[in-house]
């Protein structure tokens, strides 16, 4: 078939221009279509395809199509994927230092200032050492929405959260941040989290506003709650020995693409998540609680403790992260 | 027992012992592992119930779960063809003659045993990467590979397992579907019986099982 | 197209049916990617069975042979034989309705083949039901749990077709009860037709009597049904909880199972567990092969963009893709690939997506219960030890009333759609 002689090593690709022949790089989602992961995927395409005048053709695969996160991001390491999004949930078993992100209270509650740090060379020189040690190349740093709590109750101190049974994804730095809070954090797999919200096996859930909705996850809660706490985060990435391999004009394409796409992304998004929030709104029976900056002080307060146990997986890369992103975030601020 | 049947030549003898030998103790292991695996399987889901509904959650059991039904897998994949366990679609296989069944059952068990064999070196190139990039079980933090690694090995038991099967096709009358078990679809009834001697406890008895229907037919 | 016939060519041989898999995987995946480093398939091997969900499989298959190894069954389906063993179709009547039951709360339709199909089995038989009908009726029936709350495939497809799950999960209920009643009918005709016996109505000092030797036995319900419904536990965790009462009950209370025979009935469990999962593996290998080289939108995307919006042609060729991709590959995996490929026909035709949610759903279930390659046949044949072909033998009949209900639920969408409709007023 076609697919099948294009897609390959950047050195075929190259020879393979000249006959105007077209390479699949292939592009796999850890969302369904739809997300934003997807919003960001197709609008990618879109530049990719028209600057390389149809020389390369996008294949994007949504979630479900060739497995789970983790294994996506094996998939990107073996070279049978050229491009593809992990975040930090389960990234971090393989490159700790991600799981900064996953951090409460590290980032700024004012996008704007986290959007100069997660895009600034600094951070991708801290952290491009530790992809290449996987052989996966960093290309950006993708927001996709604050993560929000959802409840039956109003969380409204880390009080709230006692015994509180909160689902989070299986991941150490995840359950440590809600057991800091005295809730009692519950791993379990996306698909079960709606069945176990409706039987009660749960008390609640995190996730950004976009999944709530897709998920239906609010019609079995009375409360969502904005701490802004943390950002979901997902990282955009290449197979390293892929990316080194493209021709020089390739690599600069990808990187000019990637560039000019930070401000759409943290638009879109934006955008993206207030209207499946007006869409919770207007189904009704669900009330959005903001957490007023005293209120979070409490959470920030009580979050501490978790970073020594990051740090400890992340080592010296890890602490150069948090110690720049946090300064950068202070600095911001008082500007 | 079942190795009287092939018991005639004097290379044969020679080879005899040391194979019994190895085939009882892969037979106990397996046994034992696939005993430990599903019973810790419940416990570990029975401590969850209990400490979740206590107020505190084991972060870990439902990965170990999970990684004891890829080990139960992997594991039963080299005892089930053993046991001649495995399903198959028996249609062509059941308007042959005996000799054609014979021939039939020979020639896949042959691609059979490579094909696993194959797969067994691609599972080797998945573990050797996954022991390289040093992926962890999220909430346990050991290695991913600790466990995975029972993938190839059981695929190259189940490989060898075919290759058995097809040796003792040629060496002992009638066909058979494993070394230990001629081609016979076995009733519930019996299956129980060849579980039920069998305890890891004692592995002597089972080769004792397996004496109806292997050794006195053809010793 | 070569890769299937070799596939049907290797399964007919008489090939353990993890070749086949296997081995079409290969075929597409060396002849088409050179390139690819093989070792993805043992990565999707090791995947698809890497799901909290499947846990539930051997610890349902662990208490189910517990149970039947002690009095437990025995006492349990005592009392079912009292109250409905006089009526013509009773039991198996019965086993559809308790399959049904079950498999709703248990969430895995292989294991409501095991739990209930063993202990019912032998009391069918006994009864004088054909072995072919008792076990195509378990394996058949245990699918209809797939449309009742709660749903692993309804939630997988309103994830992929941004549906609300709520509303499919109401949606399901009323086509579930059509199909149970379907195959009811079917049970009593084929009940008479056979002039099978029924028992003489039994008293009720007889029933009084067998409910209270089976008093204690009325746990499992309660745990299974009652804990998951309370929130104690999850459906994987009631399996688990099952097995420890099963332990209490025939160890400590019956004494009917001794802690030597535990050993032989675990390791059976692991056997049949390894046996059906080696499958779901191998299927899932040949599932990304498919999905990764894109063969569902190649196939599909030109027949979709003539189809045009007569809904009824849509909803049609929505089932039979999705029928004929659960014949050969595990239905969540077909729910993620095929739903986004027909979501703009659908949306373009104006049909309600929950109405699609029911049909794609029952289209799963039917495939893991009809040849070649389906969960619910291989657990089966694991389980009783029939040869395949047995197992399927008594399928048919089945099959046919699965079709003439998804007939029906286009035709008549009101039966999906009455109920959810009640809930938005
Ligand atoms: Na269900
Ligand atoms: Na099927």
């Amino acid at each position: 078939s076609e697919q099948s002689q294009t897609s390959t090593s950047g050195a075929d690709a190259d020879a393979e221009t000249e006959e105007q022949e077209t390479t699949t790089w292939r592009f796999a989602l850890e969302e369904v279509e739809g997300s934003v992961q997807d919003a960001y995927a197709q609008e990618f395409k879109k530049r990719i395809e028209e600057q390389s005048e149809g020389a390369i053709s996008v294949e994007i695969y949504p979630y479900g199509a060739l497995g789970t996160s983790s294994q996506l991001t094996e998939l990107v390491q073996n070279g049978a994927l050229e491009l593809a999004f992990a975040s930090p949930g389960h990234l971090a078993s393989v490159i700790p230092e991600v799981g900064i992100f996953t951090l409460h209270f590290v980032l700024s509650d004012d996008n704007d200032i986290n959007k100069k740090i997660l895009s600034s060379d600094q951070v991708h020189e801290i952290l491009q050492p530790a992809y290449h040690e996987q052989n996966m190349h960093l290309l950006s740093i993708v927001p996709e929405g604050w993560m929000v709590w959802s409840a039956n109750k109003p969380l409204r101190t880390p009080a709230d959260f006692d015994n509180f049974k909160m689902r989070t994804m299986t991941s150490p730095i995840l359950t440590a941040a809600y057991e800091a809070y005295g809730a009692n954090p519950t791993p379990k797999p996306y698909s079960e989290v709606y069945s176990a919200l409706q039987l009660g096996e749960i008390d609640g859930q995190v996730n950004p506003i976009f999944a709530i909705e897709e998920m239906s996850f609010y019609e079995e809660q009375d409360y969502l709650i904005q701490a802004k706490h943390e950002q979901f985060i997902s990282t955009f990435l290449a197979g390293q020995s892929w990316f080194q391999g493209l021709p020089q004009e390739q690599q600069e394409m990808i990187t000019q693409v990637r560039n000019e796409m930070v401000d759409w992304i943290y638009q879109e998004q934006a955008e993206y998540n207030d209207e499946r929030l007006q869409i919770i709104k207007d189904a009704g029976g669900t009330e959005v609680i903001t957490l007023t900056n005293e209120e979070r002080q409490a959470f920030r307060e009580a979050s501490q403790p978790v970073r020594e146990m990051y740090l400890e997986n992340a080592g010296e890369r890890g602490q150069k992260l948090l110690d720049y992103v946090t300064t950068q975030v202070e600095e911001l601020t008082n500007e | 027992m079942t190795a009287s049947s092939y018991r005639s030549g004097g290379w044969r003898s020679a080879l005899q012992k040391p194979f019994e030998f190895f085939d009882r103790v892969l037979d106990v292991v397996e046994r034992t592992i696939l005993v430990s695996a599903i019973m810790a399987m419940a416990i570990v889901s029975m401590i969850n119930v209990i400490s979740r509904n206590m107020g505190a959650s084991v972060s870990w059991a439902d990965e170990v779960a999970q990684l004891l039904v890829v080990v139960v897998t992997f594991v039963g994949l080299g005892h089930g063809v053993r046991m001649a366990r495995h399903i198959r679609v028996s249609a062509i296989h059941d308007v042959l003659p005996p000799k054609g069944q014979k021939i039939l059952i020979m020639f896949i068990s042959l691609t059979t045993g490579a094909l696993l064999f194959f797969l067994g070196v691609l599972a080797t190139d998945y573990v050797t990467n996954l022991m390289r990039s040093g992926r962890v079980v999220p909430s346990l933090g050991i290695p991913v590979y600790y466990i995975y690694i029972i993938a190839p090995i059981g695929l190259f038991i189940g490989s060898v397992q075919y290759f058995l099967a097809f040796v003792r096709n040629v060496v002992s009358p009638e066909a058979w579907l494993s070394w230990h078990h001629k081609d016979e679809y076995a009733e519930e009834d019996e299956d129980d019986q060849v579980g039920g001697s069998m305890t890891p406890e004692e592995p002597g008895s089972a080769d004792g099982a397996e004496t109806p229907r292997g050794g006195s037919q053809h010793g | 197209m070569v890769a299937g016939a070799v596939m049907i060519v290797l399964l007919l041989m008489g090939y353990p049916m993890m070749v086949p898999l296997l081995a079409g995987a290969m075929l597409i995946l060396f002849t088409q990617f050179a390139f690819l480093d093989g070792s993805v398939l043992v990565q999707q091997m090791i995947g698809g069975i890497s799901q909290s969900v499947l846990v539930a499989v051997p610890m349902f298959i662990l208490a189910a042979d517990i149970m039947i190894k002690g009095h437990t069954a025995d006492r349990m389906l005592d009392v079912v034989a009292k109250f409905v063993g006089h009526l013509k179709g009773g039991l198996p009547m019965t086993t559809a309705l308790s399959c049904t039951l079950f498999g709703a709360v248990s969430g895995s339709t292989q294991a409501t083949v095991v739990a209930m199909g063993k202990p019912l089995r032998p009391r069918l038989l006994a009864a004088g039901y054909s072995d072919k009908f008792t076990i195509a009726l378990i394996i058949n029936a245990s699918d209809i749990a797939l449309l009742i709350p709660p749903s692993i495939g309804m939630i997988i497809y309103g994830v992929a077709s941004g549906t609300s799950v709520g509303q499919l999960f109401i949606a399901g209920i009323g086509p579930g009860i059509l199909i149970l009643l379907l195959f009811s009918i079917y049970c009593y005709i084929y009940s008479i037709r056979l002039k099978i016996p029924v028992e003489p109505k039994a008293t009720w000092a007889e029933r009084f009597e067998a409910m209270k030797r089976a008093l204690l036995t009325l746990g499992f319900p309660v745990i299974i049904i009652g804990g998951i419904y309370s929130g104690l536990f999850s459906p994987v965790e009631a399996a688990s909880m099952s097995v420890a009462y099963a332990l209490v009950l025939e160890m400590a209370i019956y004494r009917q199972v001794r802690f030597s025979d535990i050993p032989q009935i675990a390791l059976s469990t692991g056997l049949i567990t390894a046996v059906v999962f080696i499958l779901v593996a191998a299927g899932t290998a040949f599932s990304w092969v498919i999905s990764f080289a894109k063969i569902p939108d190649l196939l599909l995307s030109d027949v979709i963009a003539n189809a045009g919006d007569n809904p009824y042609f849509i909803l049609g060729l929505i089932s039979v893709s999705f029928f004929i991709g659960c014949m050969f590959v595990d239905p969540i995996v077909v729910i993620l690939i095929l739903t986004p490929i027909f979501n703009p026909a659908v949306e373009a035709a104006g049909i309600s997506p929950v109405l699609v949610g029911v049909l794609v759903t029952l289209q799963a279930a039917i495939g893991s219960a009809t040849p070649p390659f389906g969960c619910d046949i291989f657990t089966a044949v694991a389980i009783f030890r029939k040869p395949y072909l047995d197992i399927i033998r008594g399928t048919p009949p089945f099959f046919l009333l699965l079709l003439l209900s998804t007939i029906i639920l286009i035709v008549f969408p009101q039966i999906s759609l009455f109920l959810p409709s009640l809930m938005a007023q």
